[in-house]
């Protein structure tokens, strides 16, 4: 029987398949769903080994016997999903290490991402998991010394041994990094960029915490702004993810960070929270030269339906209607090239005037942009008016939006959207996407043939925006 | 010449280069030197080793295949490589003597005839779907029915494609 066949065998036969005759493997019974478990998962193939735990006193003998899977797990990216499968990480016990230096190519991304992290929705902390040790081991005994892209993210990093310290480890030369969603010790992302910033193009620093324990945090701060303010850093970046909220730099040096970072194609500030986000945004806006996507999102920027006790004041909805004017403005030297904008928690009017610069004829009127997202608009005092709102049916219609993303709109009825439904039919449209969270339609109320029939897909979800 | 013995006491006398297209039977002939006992293959019965022999007297003019060699080849999948006429002869496509033929070639450590094995049950499966794999091969579906649901659309994103 085919099930009767030792593990190594088995291994060496699913080896020969193509992925999708894989994942019907999968489907024939447990033994080959765990089989195949380790090859394919949620769409990628990531670098698995083809053993469980328990089989791991089989030797490295019994695998040079099947050389295709050895190859086969040579992908260019060791992607890890399950934290606990860093258990089972092929370390010198397993492997020799100069064997594991052969074995596995020069790593050029590592990316370890607790399964349980989702951008900016992951926000408990305490919850925070440390990474297993072996993790430190691997990135201390593997090939990694042409690593291009490390990304750790959801990880409490507290206790994190300095690995990346130059007496320990090489230089990488990394282009990317990310430590989204980490309880972070500002000495750590200190080590990291002094060594390895060098040749850094992406930085992502979202959802980032500062353990309450670390000492001297200012001090560790001002370090990081200092090495963010060097040339061959900030003058290089393409990419730019930080929270303002975490990362209280000293006085004007984010600003002055920012300003410095002229070739930035991409800018999140995330967590703008309560503090005027304005000169910040001013000065990005000012001194990028060719920003195509911008996210300025507040601490409430994951949605939440029909929130009680939300305070009214976040990011843009301290703005006064002047600011936010002088805001748009600002952005006018770029609706030419952005491509992405997506903004935190609007104040009604500012969202009025936003969905009004949609419009070709408006004075603010953007160019080619994909995707507009606004992420929470803000009820400070009414129900906004339903003659304002009306139109934005017309404006949406009448922009070269690609994708349309609203949260929290519980005064959006179906009577309303039909009356935007009807708008996006008159005018031949670029919009494509209208994506909608957080209304009073119920999704079955949108599946007449009418919706059907619409050139716009409008999609009526509750599930949280920022991850779809 | 050199005499192999199968589990159930059935002794065969070949040419040691064919002796030799094992990884096992190599390496201990080398080991001692020659060997004029008949050595002792107590994992494969008579009729199983016939016919790996068969296919080692085939292949004995083969590129010889040595342990390091083995080791080495990990640059060099031989996933694509086709069947060659003669060996989809001799293997045939009953899963019993596959199975058997596998099961000795990996004892006796034979690359190619276990590459061979596992080549023709791939080919066996390639295509089809998880019931006809379960008919072909006898496969018990252990599955609670939500589980095969879930794992059916887990994994419609690579059968879609």
């Amino acid at each position: 029987m085919l099930v009767d066949l030792p593990t190594e065998i088995l291994q060496g036969i699913l080896a020969l398949l193509e992925i999708r005759d894989l994942l019907v493997m999968a489907r024939t019974g447990k033994r080959f769903r765990e089989l195949v478990e380790y090859w394919v998962q949620q769409g990628h193939i990531p670098l698995r080994a083809p053993f469980s735990s328990e089989e791991q006193p089989a030797t490295q003998f019994q695998y040079q016997r099947f050389p295709w899977i050895l190859a086969r797990l040579k992908p260019p990216r060791l992607l890890l999903r399950d934290g606990t499968f860093l258990d089972h990480l092929p370390t010198s016990a397993f492997f020799p290490r100069a064997t594991l230096a052969e074995t596995f190519p020069p790593l050029r991304t590592f990316q370890a991402t607790h399964p349980k992290y989702v951008l900016g929705a992951y926000r408990n902390r305490t919850t925070l998991q440390r990474p297993p040790a072996r993790l430190w081991a691997y990135l201390e005994g593997s090939g990694t010394q042409e690593m291009y892209h490390f990304i750790l993210e959801g990880w409490d990093l507290a206790d994190a041994p300095f690995v990346f310290k130059e007496k320990h480890s090489r230089r990488y030369p990394l282009e990317t990094l990310s430590l989204c969603g980490c309880n972070l010790p500002p000495y750590l992302l200190l080590d990291f960029l002094a060594h390895h910033g060098r040749d850094l193009r992406h930085l992502y620093l979202a959802d980032c915490w500062i353990p309450p324990s670390t000492p001297s945090v200012a001090a560790a701060q001002a370090a990081i702004a200092s090495i963010l303010l060097q040339p061959q850093i900030s003058g290089t970046l393409r990419t730019l993810w930080l929270d303002p909220c975490t990362f209280r730099f000293p006085n004007g040096r984010l600003d002055a960070i920012i300003s410095r970072c002229q070739n930035l194609h991409e800018l999140r500030l995330g967590r703008l929270n309560g503090e005027n986000p304005w000169d910040v945004i001013q000065l990005a806006t000012q001194a990028t030269r060719d920003l195509k996507i911008l996210r300025l999102l507040t601490n409430r920027h994951a949605f939440t339906i029909f929130p009680t006790g939300r305070t009214p004041l976040w990011g843009f909805c301290l703005m006064v209607l002047e600011d936010w004017f002088r805001f748009l403005g600002a952005l006018q030297d770029h609706f030419t090239s952005l491509s992405t904008l997506h903004l935190g928690m609007l104040s009604l009017p500012a969202a009025h005037a936003l969905m009004r610069a949609l419009t070709p004829t408006e004075q603010f009127a953007f160019g080619p942009l994909d995707h507009l997202g606004i992420f929470g608009i803000n009820q400070v005092s009414e129900m906004p008016g339903v003659e304002d709102v009306r139109e934005w049916g017309r404006y949406m219609a009448q922009s070269s939006v690609r994708t349309i993303t609203l949260t929290d709109l519980p005064w959006l009825d179906e009577v309303l959207l039909r009356q935007w439904a009807k708008d996006l039919i008159k005018v031949p449209s670029t919009l494509r996407h209208l994506r909608l969270f957080g209304t009073s339609v119920l999704p079955e109320k949108i599946q007449s043939s009418f919706w059907s029939t619409l050139p716009v897909q409008v999609i009526i979800c509750d599930a949280d925006p920022i991850k779809n | 010449m050199v005499k192999l013995t199968s589990s159930d006491n059935q002794t065969f006398e070949v040419e040691r280069k064919v002796a030799e297209r094992s990884i096992l039977t190599k390496n201990l002939l080398e080991d001692v030197g020659g060997y004029d006992q008949a050595i002792p293959l107590p994992n494969v019965t008579g009729p199983v080793l016939k016919r790996v022999l068969e296919y080692c007297e085939h292949h004995k003019d083969d590129a010889a295949v040595d342990a390091e060699e083995a080791e080495d080849d990990y640059s060099q999948p031989r996933v694509n490589e086709e069947i060659e006429p003669w060996d989809r002869d001799f293997i045939g496509s009953k899963q019993e003597v596959i199975f058997e033929l596998i099961l000795a070639a990996n004892y006796l450590d034979i690359r190619s005839l276990l590459e061979l094995g596992c080549k023709v049950i791939a080919s066996q499966i390639k295509g089809k779907t998880p019931e006809q794999i379960r008919e072909t091969f006898g496969i018990v579906n252990d599955f609670t029915p939500e589980e095969e649901e879930r794992v059916k659309r887990e994994n419609a994103w690579g059968e879609d494609s």
